[in-house]
């Protein structure tokens, strides 16, 4: 809890074992979990913070004629002022806050024409708070990280500025740098192809910003590169002896984060560890996985092994283990390892039976490149682990890479609880608020919007098969494109957006598609998908971060045109797509035609999709997403809670190797 | 051996160079004809047991190599059965939580400062979470064993056990012999004072000789013991010592001697006093002897020798069967059963155990859990009948312990376990589905309610025939014995010269005192009233004396057969007093059972009764219906037949204090029930098992009614 760690003076934070400032690995025990969950439910329903919030913006905003006034010279000088008071009371001086608050929104109104609203403060104050803040899409949520990320740096903090991705984070930078260099503070951009020489530069401004994986694995690095001198004084003693080498660090210290689309990071990303690993050559890897292959493609479906849908996991039968030492027995090495054998075996098989390309992943540039199930991005710096990434690569016979040596891992539910003070931005945070309490120490604050909302939902339609879907959506897209209004078609995986391609294609429809494959026009096409008359097929790509900007008099033809054409595992990924139209209060509509074949509901609620298939109500369609919705999240939560127990049951027995990353 | 082949966090181990501890000895033990390596730990005096494939790689660990290279050794030697990089990880981090290894490097320090608190705490919790064996660690005694060992160590091998066998032997004889006095009474000199006061000093005594025992034997073979304190088994405090370095003696034998230590001691003693005991005279010394023999004998038999406890008994046969932790493995067994073929979840591997294992984990565990269950709850009756609000105290606890605790572990383990995960539904609807049916069952579905009490099958007063008043029985009687007569009939008659006499001389003064009073009348007037009320007293006298004549026939009130008290040649001539039993007229069929009902059931018998159903004694199988013809409203102390009350062999508690075994020591109520024809036979003064029948209830309302009704007289009292 922000409110007594350290800020109100109720004794320090517990730093961990680091020489620069960061949080110490909480211990908490199962009731306390629970209580932290039923209390962030709580606390993100009930409206006390954000009244404190409101109150607190109005005063800021009341300071708006006084600061009007003062020159560019008087602003840097008030400013410079109050860093003392800042630094001395951090957030006892409310006083000093709200100025600070003040003047930066007026730099910004000076510089970037943009004044915050009354809103943006709000969320601005609780993410200075160390808040979730939840904010409506298209709110603005660049600007309203800037006061906070001002006023934290001008109090001493390093400050980083967590995006998703890259792109975001330099754009990010670029539209807020004069306000930052306004106040004299420095702005760094972290991307992922820049030399340590130059990260460790960026990391040295005042604020950075970065990508989660690129920041989490800067982190990684820092801790491979202390390895077991981590204390404070072990690693100063090793630096005055070998003469300034421990100055090799990237960061500065866990001080502040504001994470932008947190629930995308702290939930939809976090499922799986980072890890920061080496590659090693090993010459045997292609025969190795070629032969794996070729004896999983003996083993036959049912009597050999099974497939378990839900948990992703291939299970080898008894009679599929004797085959396998029998069709193992003349192939040398690792292959005589009965466990290693198995493994080999399962892997196999996953590459064969669960792993689709398109789907799961693509192949660009003689390269396997994971997408991410949930947003539908390549994750260019993951990889699988334990040889499964290899033993996809030798099936799509691109140039097997060695075998990853791991260095160091981390989960991100581990690293970002590290920071002092965390702070989150989303558009849709709600439904997480327990898991965001229990998890990451956050309490969930709702923002409310700037200007009603004008969009409207014009209700799901389903259709009997994907074939016949696809149809639709064309015929839909046509009907509207004809009214020169945009269309955003929205596709869970990669493969589903090269088939409405085709349909659209096949109606004669212009089209952009937008998919993991291609990553690089990003920019170039969302500039454009606003425009009237655009079409664009996009997977959850265009979801997160990128605003569609309508094109002239788009407004007035009825905003740009949402289709969702698969529901996604979790509604507020879909909510998130609908989110790209009838931004800052502007029209749009949005609908969802989707198929009662999806493999959403075939997976999660097999039985109500036969009754569905059977009864032909169409009001018992309805049930079916929330239903396969449902079980679907709740499945994903007791997962990400296993985990992380799993995580922390792990660290404890492996107290013995000494201290964790 | 399970787990990936690979791990990810292999990069955390890879590196380490841990080796064995100095002080870790390791020792090659026989289990059921497999190897296993058994580490000693000498600083903490535990004992750790692993599989040669562990010991395989734990052999390896130099302190020169790493992690890495041992597997890497090890996978390339054992090629088939090559442990995987998260089995050695496991194994690793079981050697460290067990403090065997260490290595070069910093370790986690806030891990080992969270593992020391853990460890001092330990004994604090335990206490805690178990309240009834309360430990209070004291001193170390190896010392005191040393220096002691010599006077004893003649015992503590070949010899001492012969000579064990030879005097439990003539124990057991002796006690065979005196079987009948030993036993008779038992729970009565079990629970009297005197004996409670002897047992405070010699249960404690007798236990210390116990634990030293173990202690002896233990140290006599190498081992150390390093631990000694006072347990508060049931509050009640008990010397005991840690004797767990045994398990590192590579014999069997060895192992399973020290943990006999105990049972060996008391058995001793019992058998030397059961010997005493029987040829002493009635006083201090045989007291003393009797109270040695329960405590020595009962405890060990049901409790400290009995292995279904986790007592003394249970390491003995877990030593000598050669299966380690037997009560755990067997649980956990049983938890694998369940969750492999009731929940489905196939993928779970069971724990190492070969065939025969398996057998004793089968029967083991549920026998165990029933014992245990039947003796806390015993524990707890018990107790309640001293001190109630502490006996249901106990009751609660044992209660909780033995069955909310379990239950509530395994549900947790149900609803939440990562490994059910893909058979969650399937576990869930079994679990909780038969918890329902159970539910349902007590709550719901009825069961016959019943109440059982005793009667005899009653002879009427009429039936008795008693001498009306003092006289000899005439030679011959008018009937002689098993003859039929009707009422009325005159059976026999008694004599009393004297009472002839008697009657002459109040005739004679009846004659005078008329004559008195006719004289009176005429001459003296004034003497009339003197005269009168001499011959009022006269004729009063003559007509009781006459009566009393009357009385000397003896008549049959009912009809039936006449059943004199002895052979009638034995009657002949004999003096009765008046009200003695001459015999009994049988009448020709039995008509009533009187029955005697405790006060707790009256109101069920009063107000629900259905159907009542005999059976007779000696005729179990038959069961008759009867109806109630007369039921006494008031509650008695008096039980009509001895053969009802606890000396009589009923089940209705007597005052052991009446010689009758008449008196009761709870209220009761008395009922007739008219019997059916085909008990008509039945001979009189039998015993009779009458069942009331109240028709159907729930179980839990059954048992309500009981708990409700134990609590109103505890609390009332």
């Amino acid at each position: 809890m922000p409110e007594v760690d350290g800020f109100l003076g109720f004794g320090r934070p517990h730093l961990g074992i680091s020489p620069y400032p960061e949080r110490a690995d909480p211990r908490g025990n199962p009731v306390d979990l629970w209580l932290e969950r039923r209390l962030g439910w709580m606390q993100s329903r009930a409206p006390l913070i954000r009244r404190g919030l409101s109150a607190r913006a109005d005063a800021v905003l009341a300071l708006e004629p006084a600061i009007a006034l003062l020159s560019d010279e008087a602003l840097r000088a008030a400013a410079a002022r109050l860093r003392p008071r800042l630094l001395a009371r951090r957030r006892g001086d409310q006083k000093a806050l709200i100025e600070a608050f003040a003047l930066v929104r007026e730099v910004s109104a000076r510089l970037l024409g943009k004044r915050h609203y009354k809103v943006q403060i709000m969320g601005a104050l609780g993410l200075y708070d160390g808040r979730m803040v939840e904010m409506a899409t298209g709110e603005g949520k660049t600007l309203t990280a800037t006061p906070a990320a001002v006023v934290a740096a001008l109090a001493g903090d390093p400050v980083h500025v967590v995006t998703v991705n890259d792109y975001l984070a330099a754009r990010d930078a670029e539209e807020t740098r004069p306000v930052y260099e306004f106040f004299g503070l420095t702005v760094g951009v972290i991307e992922t192809d820049m030399d340590p020489a130059a990260r460790q530069a960026a990391y040295a401004c005042d604020i950075a910003y970065v990508s989660n994986s690129n920041l989490t694995f800067d982190y990684l690095r820092d801790r491979v590169s202390l390895r077991q001198r981590r204390g404070k004084a072990r690693h100063a003693a090793a630096a005055l002896a070998g003469g300034g080498r421990g100055a090799g660090l990237m960061l500065r210290g866990l001080a502040f984060a504001i994470v932008d689309e947190a629930d995308s990071v702290f939930v939809d990303e976090a499922r799986t560890p980072l890890i920061l690993s080496s590659t090693s050559d090993d010459p045997e890897a292609v025969q190795l996985y070629g032969a794996a292959l070729d004896i999983a493609r003996a083993l036959a479906k049912g009597a050999d092994f099974r497939v378990d849908t839900l948990s992703r996991q291939i299970e080898l039968t008894d009679r599929g283990r004797a085959r396998l030492a029998e069709l193992a027995g003349a192939q040398p090495g690792l292959w005589r390892i009965r466990l290693a054998r198995e493994e080999l075996a399962r892997q196999a098989l996953s590459a064969l039976h669960m792993f689709e390309r398109g789907h799961d992943y693509v192949v660009l540039d003689d390269q396997v490149q994971i997408v991410d199930e949930f947003t539908g991005r390549i994750m260019p710096d993951r990889s699988w682990q334990g040889g499964l990434h290899q033993m996809i690569e030798a099936r799509e016979a691109v140039p097997v890479t060695g075998r990853k040596e791991t260095m160091a891992r981390i989960t991100y539910q581990r690293f970002f609880r590290r920071y002092l003070r965390l702070a989150g931005m989303t558009g849709t945070g709600m439904e997480l608020a327990p898991e965001f309490r229990d998890t990451f120490n956050l309490t969930t604050v709702r923002i409310p919007r700037h200007r009603p909302l004008r969009r409207r939902h014009l209700g799901t339609r389903f259709m009997r098969d994907g074939a016949s879907k696809w149809k639709a959506v064309a015929r839909r897209v046509s009907v509207i494109h004809a009214q020169g209004r945009p269309v955003l078609i929205g596709t869970r995986s990669v493969e589903a957006s090269r088939r409405a391609s085709a349909a659209l294609k096949a109606a004669g429809l212009p089209h952009e598609v937008l998919n993991a494959t291609q990553d690089r026009d990003e920019a170039d096409i969302i500039a454009v998908a606003g425009l009237s008359g655009a079409i664009t097929v996009a997977t959850n790509i265009a979801g997160r971060g990128t605003d569609i900007l309508p094109g002239p008099g788009v407004a007035d033809l009825g905003g740009m045109h949402v289709i969702l054409t698969e529901f996604h595992e979790s509604a507020r990924i879909d909510r998130q797509l609908y989110g790209r139209t009838g931004r800052q209060g502007g029209p749009g509509t949005t609908e969802a035609m989707v198929s009662l074949e999806d493999e959403l509901f075939l997976r999660f609620s097999p039985w109500l999709l036969r009754v569905c298939l059977a009864v032909r109500l169409p009001l018992l369609y309805r049930l079916l997403p929330l239903r396969a919705q449902r079980r679907a999240e709740a499945e994903h939560a007791s997962t990400r809670r296993e985990q992380t127990a799993l995580d922390r049951k792990l660290e404890r027995s492996l107290a013995f190797t000494g201290q964790a990353e | 051996m399970a787990g990936s082949f690979l791990s990810t966090i292999w990069y955390r181990v890879a590196k380490l160079q841990p080796r064995l501890r100095a002080h870790v000895r390791v020792h090659r033990h026989r289990y059921r004809g497999q190897s296993w390596y058994v580490l000693h730990d000498h600083a903490s005096g535990r004992v750790h047991r692993f599989t040669p494939a562990a010991y395989m790689f734990i052999a390896q660990l130099d302190g020169g190599s790493t992690v890495d290279e041992v597997w890497r050794r090890l996978a390339e030697s054992h090629a088939l059965d090559a442990p995987g990089q998260d089995d050695v990880i496991q194994l690793l981090s079981q050697l460290h939580q067990s403090d065997l290894i260490q290595y070069p490097g910093t370790p986690d320090v806030a891990d080992l400062l969270e593992r020391h608190g853990k460890q001092a705490r330990q004994v604090f919790t335990q206490n805690l979470t178990n309240p009834m064996s309360f430990r209070v660690p004291l001193w170390d005694p190896d010392r005191f064993l040393i220096a002691t060992l010599p006077a004893v160590r003649w015992l503590t091998g070949w010899f001492g056990l012969f000579l064990w066998i030879m005097v439990v032997g003539a124990g057991l004889t002796v006690a065979a012999i005196n079987w009948e006095r030993l036993t008779g009474d038992l729970s009565g000199q079990l629970l009297s004072a005197s004996n409670l006061i002897i047992t405070l000093v010699s249960y404690p005594l007798l236990k210390a000789l116990h634990e030293l025992a173990h202690g002896w034997l233990l140290r006599a073979r190498g081992g150390e013991v390093r631990e000694m304190g006072i347990m508060f088994l049931v509050f009640f405090p008990v010397p005991y010592v840690d004797a767990s370095t045994a398990a590192a003696f590579r014999s069997k034998w060895h192992r399973a001697a020290v943990s006999a230590g105990g049972i060996f001691v008391e058995t001793f003693v019992a058998a030397i006093a059961v010997m005493v005991w029987a040829s002493a005279e009635p006083g201090m010394v045989r007291a003393v002897a009797f109270n040695l023999v329960m405590v020595g004998g009962i405890s060990t038999v049901l409790v400290n020798g009995n292995p279904l406890l986790k007592f003394d008994g249970y390491y003995v046969l877990s030593d000598v069967i050669e299966i380690p932790n037997l009560a755990t493995r067997a649980t956990r067994y049983w938890g694998h059963l369940v969750q492999r073929y009731i929940f489905g979840a196939r993928q779970l591997k069971p724990g190492p155990a070969t065939a025969g294992e398996k057998v004793w984990f089968l029967f083991y565990a549920p026998a165990a859990y029933v014992y245990r269950l039947i003796v806390m709850v015993g524990i707890a009756l018990f107790v309640a009948q001293k001190f109630f609000v502490l006996g249901v105290l106990l009751a609660c606890w044992s209660v909780f312990s033995s069955l909310i605790k379990p239950m509530a572990k395994n549900l947790r383990h149900v609803v939440t376990a990562p490994a059910l995960r893909k058979v969650r539904r399937r576990a869930m609807g079994w679990t909780f589905g038969s918890i329902a049916i159970l539910l349902m069952l007590v709550l719901l579905v009825p069961v016959p309610l019943r109440t059982d009490t005793e009667g005899v099958i009653w002879l009427p007063e009429a039936a008795t025939l008693r001498a009306g008043t003092g006289g000899f029985l005439s030679d011959d009687l008018t009937v002689s014995g098993g003859a039929v007569v009707a009422a009325g009939d005159l059976v026999a008659v008694l004599e009393e010269p004297r009472l002839h006499a008697r009657l002459a001389v109040l005739e004679a003064r009846l004659g005078e005192a008329t004559q008195r009073l006719a004289q009176a009348e005429a001459v003296e007037r004034l003497r009339i009233e003197g005269a009168r009320l001499d011959l009022e007293k006269t004729r009063a006298e003559l007509s009781r004396e006459r009566d009393r004549l009357s009385r000397l026939q003896v008549m049959a009130r009912l009809d039936g057969a006449f059943r004199p008290s002895m052979p009638v040649a034995d009657l002949a001539g004999r003096w009765l007093a008046e009200g003695d039993v001459l015999g009994h007229i049988l009448p020709p069929r039995a008509e009533v059972a009187r029955l005697v009902v405790r006060q707790d059931d009256i109101a069920l018998v009063r107000d629900r009764l259905e159907r009542i159903q005999l059976r007779l004694a000696g005729w179990m199988g038959a069961r008759h219906d009867a109806t109630l013809i007369r039921a006494v409203p008031q509650a008695t102390f008096q039980l009509p037949a001895p053969a009802l009350g606890s000396a009589g062999g009923g089940r209705l508690l007597t005052d052991p204090a009446d010689r009758e075994g008449l008196q009761l020591l709870e209220q009761a109520f008395v009922f007739d029930v008219a019997l059916p024809d085909a008990l008509a036979d039945a001979p009189f003064g039998a015993r009779v098992y009458v069942r009331f029948d109240h028709g159907f209830e729930p179980a839990s309302a059954q048992i309500w009614r009981r708990v409700r009704q134990l609590f109103l007289r505890q609390f009332n009292a």
